[in-house]
């Protein structure tokens, strides 16, 4: 007789939004992982359509409360790059300090309330403040200091509504920034011991050969700009995204299934760190490897690790920023509309995000698309949970799913963003 | 001799996304609460992450959070809980949307001894969270029923 069994998530706890999991196993044989996500779909591609562009920055905000930094930078450079706009160095580096703060709040997020607890055999982060008060107070405090740099820059913490095509409103003096970089300064410990806390972590053993893709600039860690390139030799401009990259509908899910050429394809910081390596600074190089990371690193698990790095280079970089701060002449530079079309990519704290605009000679939108990271890394949380159910087929049901669960959270989706989008289901049959 | 407390503040959070249709019901209410020019009373709009939330009060202030949920009810159905005192161990984590909902929020400040005076919710059943502007006829009703009851609240503590 078959001994089949499902296994079962039908509400998928810490991410950000609504999603399910899958897993059927049949004769020990995992037969399908399918991941569910029916958030309903959004249509905001569509809600652009005859909005004009200098609205994009502050309409695509709203699609995430997450990662809504994310979704201005890749409007902005955009549309932007659709009109021949360069912006100054002072606004480059402001926005730059923007996404840093985006990066601080959202890593801290995830390495401390998201996916800790999954490592630790706790159900959430009310079981580590009980053991650790201080570690999750600590936590509070470095999230914190992301928030001021969105608020402060950004104009507010929530959906920011500073940001411009050409630069931003309003400019910030440099006086506003001395408690901002005081905070910084103040937090900066907390990001070493947070690479530390998750270093003493166990890590499931667990490799795939991954076609990693992230962003690659020749002089910094990748945010804001650069090419697209992979590790098996893709380098392409924004521009020839869609001749490389596909979106498919999938029945099980409200999000589009996105794939390289037809095939799987990693996105988020582990990509970033294995393919931006040589552009941390040589300190922080070694501290990586010193933390229990490799060089090129094949385990998905270890992302947390990568985001405590990220989030050390990030409040150092936004440390640096402040130190060499000179307020731009003009908040924004000014431009002459006309018809064109433009695309961008910036990396979002959990990978990739692409946009792409048409727009006519008012500057009113003809077509958007949009392709969040949830999308990009969806086909491959799917191979990583069939293939996870597989290598630990023989452990009790709730052990796997707990492991299926801290899978998915190795990418930390975001399902609100995704939505075109989790709750899961073994299903042992 | 006892040192004497600064006087506590009322903060009223609106949480959810104002483009995902009843999700906005917290935010929309904040905009209803603002043209109240209620006194000593401080108005927050929070978007999907609700962790910082906890830094914004202080132990002697009280906060009322407003939430759209789904919790199988009828739409527009308003669900009050004092989240300090009610008994929340059977409280679904789809009460509300999001990764860190306010139920979560109230018990990890507790357990931080960073918890306000007094902490209520306001929950209203929703129904649609696609992408758009309008609140459910339902959700909208029972708003204004939310932020008449929260002024009328705001009055007697003055007074």
């Amino acid at each position: 007789m078959d001994d089949e069994k499902t296994i079962k998530v039908d509400y998928l706890a810490r991410v950000e939004g609504e999603g399910a999991f899958h897993v059927k196993i049949k004769n020990d044989k995992v037969q399908e992982a399918k991941l569910n996500i029916f958030e309903p779909p959004r249509f905001f591609e569509a809600f652009l359509r005859d909005r004009i562009i200098t609205e994009a920055p502050d309409i695509t905000a709203r699609i995430c409360g997450i990662c809504p930094v994310a979704y201005q930078m890749s409007s902005t450079h955009a549309i932007e790059k659709a009109l021949g706009i360069n912006v100054d160095a002072p606004i480059r580096n402001l926005r730059r300090l923007l996404y840093c703060g985006e990066w601080i709040e959202s890593h801290s997020l995830h390495v401390y309330f998201l996916h800790a607890p999954d490592f630790l055999g706790m159900q959430d982060a009310l079981e580590i403040a009980k053991v650790h008060p201080e570690v999750v107070k600590n936590a509070l405090k470095l999230k914190k200091a992301g928030n001021a740099i969105v608020k402060l820059v950004g104009g507010r913490e929530i959906h920011p509504i500073n940001v411009k095509i050409g630069g931003f409103y309003k400019s910030i003096e440099i006086k506003q920034m001395d408690e901002l970089q005081r905070n910084l300064k103040d937090v900066k410990q907390i990001t070493y011991d947070t690479l530390q806390f998750c270093s003493t972590l166990e890590f499931p053993d667990y490799e795939q050969d991954y076609t990693f893709v992230s962003l690659r600039h020749e002089d910094e860690y990748p945010m804001n700009e650069g090419r697209l390139v992979s590790n098996k030799g893709l380098d392409i401009d924004s521009d020839q995204y869609e001749d490389y990259f596909q979106e498919t509908h999938m029945p099980h899910s409200t999000t589009l299934h996105s794939t390289l050429n037809n095939d799987l394809f990693f996105t988020g910081p582990l990509a970033r760190f294995n393919l931006n390596f040589d552009k941390l600074p040589e300190a922080l190089q070694k501290l990586a490897l010193k933390s229990g990371l490799e060089r090129n690193c094949k385990n998905p698990f270890k992302s947390i690790l990568v985001r405590s790095v990220e989030l050390i280079y990030a409040v150092e970089e936004a440390i640096r920023i402040i130190d060499e701060y000179k307020k731009p002449d003009m908040p924004s530079v000014s431009y002459k509309m006309k018809a064109a079309e433009g695309s961008a990519i910036t990396e979002a704290p959990r990978g990739i995000l692409y946009h792409r605009y048409l727009f006519d000679e008012k500057g009113l939108i003809r077509d958007a698309k949009i392709v969040a990271p949830t999308s990009h890394n969806q086909k491959i949380m799917e191979h990583d949970l069939f293939h996870l159910a597989q290598k630990f087929v023989d452990l009790p049901e709730e052990e796997l799913t707990w492991k299926c669960e801290q899978t998915i959270r190795n990418y930390d989706p975001c399902i609100s963003c995704a939505t075109h989008f989790l709750k899961l289901d073994i299903d042992r049959s | 001799m006892k040192q004497l407390e600064a006087p506590g503040v009322c903060r009223i959070i609106g949480i959810g996304n104002r483009y995902r249709s009843d999700d906005g019901v917290g935010p929309r209410a904040i905009d209803l609460l603002r043209n109240k020019r209620l006194s000593l009373v401080e108005l927050y709009e929070a978007g999907d992450d609700l962790t910082g939330l906890i830094q914004t009060w202080s132990k002697n202030d009280s906060v009322i959070c407003i939430d759209a949920v789904q919790s199988d009810s009828d739409v527009g159905r308003i669900h009050r809980l004092n989240l300090l005192s009610d008994k929340l161990d059977n409280i679904s984590l789809r009460f509300s949307t999001h990764s860190f909902d306010p139920v979560q929020v109230a018990r990890l400040a507790t357990q931080l001894n960073l918890e306000p005076s007094k902490f209520y919710l306001y929950g209203i059943e929703a129904d649609n969270f696609s992408w758009g502007e309008e609140l459910t006829p339902e959700v909208q009703k029972s708003m204004k029923k939310v932020v008449d009851e929260i002024v009328l609240y705001c009055n007697l503590e003055i007074s």
